[in-house]
């Protein structure tokens, strides 16, 4: 099969995805400089390959249905679970796009890679390993069962089973949008920031504000992708295009940190480091994060960890992570440290472990809490 | 705990919003004491509490909750003691258009310093809308170095979800496993 030239699309067959993954691929089609792709639904060419989610409710049936319908079309299967025995060639959730695009040329140079062709079923070790999916076996830092959720946290993400052992994935901020804005916010000079070649903000760290260069519905799909193509440099003077938007610093850092950490954990973060907040968030000009209030509240008056923040709070894992990420986007939290404990004893007396309220006045404190929420 | 010991306060300069907030929480029309501005209050607005608001929050029956807004004028300095008796804790709002807000923040702390000593503190910046400084942080820093990191919030005292959310960190200040 010959690539086409980049005047034509590579036209891409989708299968297995909802509308926020083809947003995805979209998007990282659209930054793609080097060919021209695009997907089957946006573009009335003949699809010259395919890429099929099997992580989808269906599970590998949509890989079977894709294949007897399209028997010869090469596709790339797209998958959280990766297995030794999977039909063709197989990218590993998250989609990054110096994999993809290597992985779509090699697809569309040597087809016959597909080994699927002649064999629609899916092989039973591929079944079998894919329903149910397994967690990855990366050596994650894994957290003890916590008892059931309550408060404000439950109600977006529900209590684990009891006995179950959770797994913490890890977030690393390298060659995504979060790193690159968190690095800029820390720079002493305004900033002027690239994404795949394309202008894409402008950071005034002293004046805390970003103008972008593309909307917001486009920063959260980007927030998405790793392995992306960033550079950053001293702003010498405005750039002539007119801003998308114009938005205070610490509310896209604040939101784009929840919209790629995801309930993982910050790489570099160690689920036992005492951590505290120097500053609560402006959390009412900011991103709603469920139990971000409770969790301010612990971390700010007391160095904790992760893991004793999971058990004191009886919250689950992700919030905490997504507020672990969210508040070092604005340069709030900190190790609990000896230079830290030093510059806390040269004022008032550090504020001591939380003990426990007389049961009278949790009671009482309990139904205003109550009250006012249901205001 | 006595009953009258269940109290919430509200403190701040004249014109940040005291009877606003209460007004919004409050499951009784708030009783204010208004009358028209002295001469300090004169340029700022027309009708100022001149003793104080009062607002409560019904938990049932028996329990109430009640909400104080202490006047913002030096001259009733001697009811703040009064009013902080077993406050449950202190939400001041700093209206940041005044000429030294910073000024106000630390005017406020050292009234209500006793009370701060075993009572949670809140702070809550009004109309950042029309003056963007000084900023949360710049409160903060200010409160580090006094040894306090109380939750620093920009609200619209118009706002009641603003106004909420001022209460409920107050809460968590004193005990974030609560459960509501």
């Amino acid at each position: 099969m010959s690539v086409s030239t980049p005047a034509e699309p590579i036209t891409v067959l989708t299968a297995g995805m909802d509308e926020r993954k083809l947003a995805l691929f979209r998007m990282a089609f659209r930054l793609h400089t080097l060919h021209r792709y695009s997907l089957a639904s946006d573009y009335p060419g003949t699809p010259q390959v395919a890429i099929v989610d099997v992580d989808s409710a269906s599970g590998w049936q949509v890989w079977q249905q894709y294949r007897q319908q399209h028997p010869a079309l090469p596709a790339l299967i797209v998958t959280a679970y990766p297995s030794d025995h999977a039909p063709s060639l197989q990218m590993v959730k998250p989609v990054r796009m110096e994999k993809l695009f290597p992985l779509l040329r090699q697809l569309l140079a040597a087809p016959g890679h597909d080994t699927a062709v002649a064999a629609s079923a899916v092989p039973a070790a591929v079944a079998a390993a894919m329903a149910p999916p397994a967690p990855a076996s990366s050596p994650a830092p894994s957290l003890p069962p916590s008892l059931p959720m309550h408060g404000d946290a439950a109600a977006a993400n529900p209590a684990p089973r009891s006995g179950q052992r959770r797994t913490l994935q890890r977030f690393h901020p390298a060659g995504t949008i979060y790193g690159l804005l968190v690095a800029a916010a820390r720079q002493k000079q305004p900033q002027q920031l690239h994404c795949e070649q394309r202008l894409f903000a402008t950071v005034d760290p002293v004046q805390g504000q970003v103008a972008l260069y593309t909307t917001l519905s486009s920063v959260q799909q980007l927030c998405e992708l790793n392995g992306l193509r960033l550079g950053a440099e001293v702003l010498a003077a405005p750039p002539g295009d007119e801003p998308t938007l114009r938005l205070p610093l610490p509310t896209l850092l604040w939101q784009v940190a929840l919209w790629s950490c995801r309930g993982r954990l910050l790489a570099g973060i160690d689920p036992d480091t005492p951590l505290r907040l120097r500053q609560w968030p402006n959390l009412t000009r900011l991103a709603p994060l469920p139990g971000a209030l409770r969790i301010a509240g612990l971390w700010s008056r007391t160095p904790t960890s992760l893991r004793v923040a999971v058990s004191l709070l009886k919250m689950e894992p992700g919030p905490l992570c997504n507020f672990i990420a969210a508040s070092h986007a604005l340069g709030l939290l900190e190790p609990a440290g000896k230079a830290n404990e030093a510059a806390s004893a040269a004022t008032r007396p550090a504020t001591p472990a939380p003990a426990p309220l007389p049961p009278a006045r949790q009671s009482l404190l309990s139904r205003l809490l109550g009250r006012i929420k249901n205001l | 705990m006595r009953p009258s010991d269940n109290k919430i306060l509200f403190a701040g300069p004249v014109g940040a919003g005291k009877t606003t907030a209460i007004a919004s929480l409050s499951d009784i029309p708030p009783v204010t004491t208004d009358a028209t501005a002295s001469d300090m209050t004169l340029d700022r607005k027309g009708h100022t509490t001149v003793a104080l608001d009062y607002g409560v929050l019904m938990l049932d029956d028996d329990t109430k909750v009640h909400l104080y807004g202490t006047p913002g004028q030096e001259r009733f300095d001697f009811m703040w003691d009064i009013l902080s008796q077993g406050g449950i804790g202190l939400i001041l709002l700093l209206d940041n258009t005044r000429p030294h807000p910073i000024r106000d923040l630390q005017f406020f702390l050292k009234a209500f310093d006793k009370l701060l000593q075993d009572a949670p503190l809140v702070v809550g910046i009004t109309k950042t809308d029309l003056a963007a400084t000084p900023t949360t942080a710049h409160y903060a820093g200010i409160l580090e170095t006094l040894g306090l990191r109380p939750p620093i919030f920009e609200v619209d005292a118009r706002n009641r979800e603003d106004i909420k959310t001022l209460v409920c960190a107050l809460l968590y200040s004193i005990d974030p496993g609560l459960e509501g």
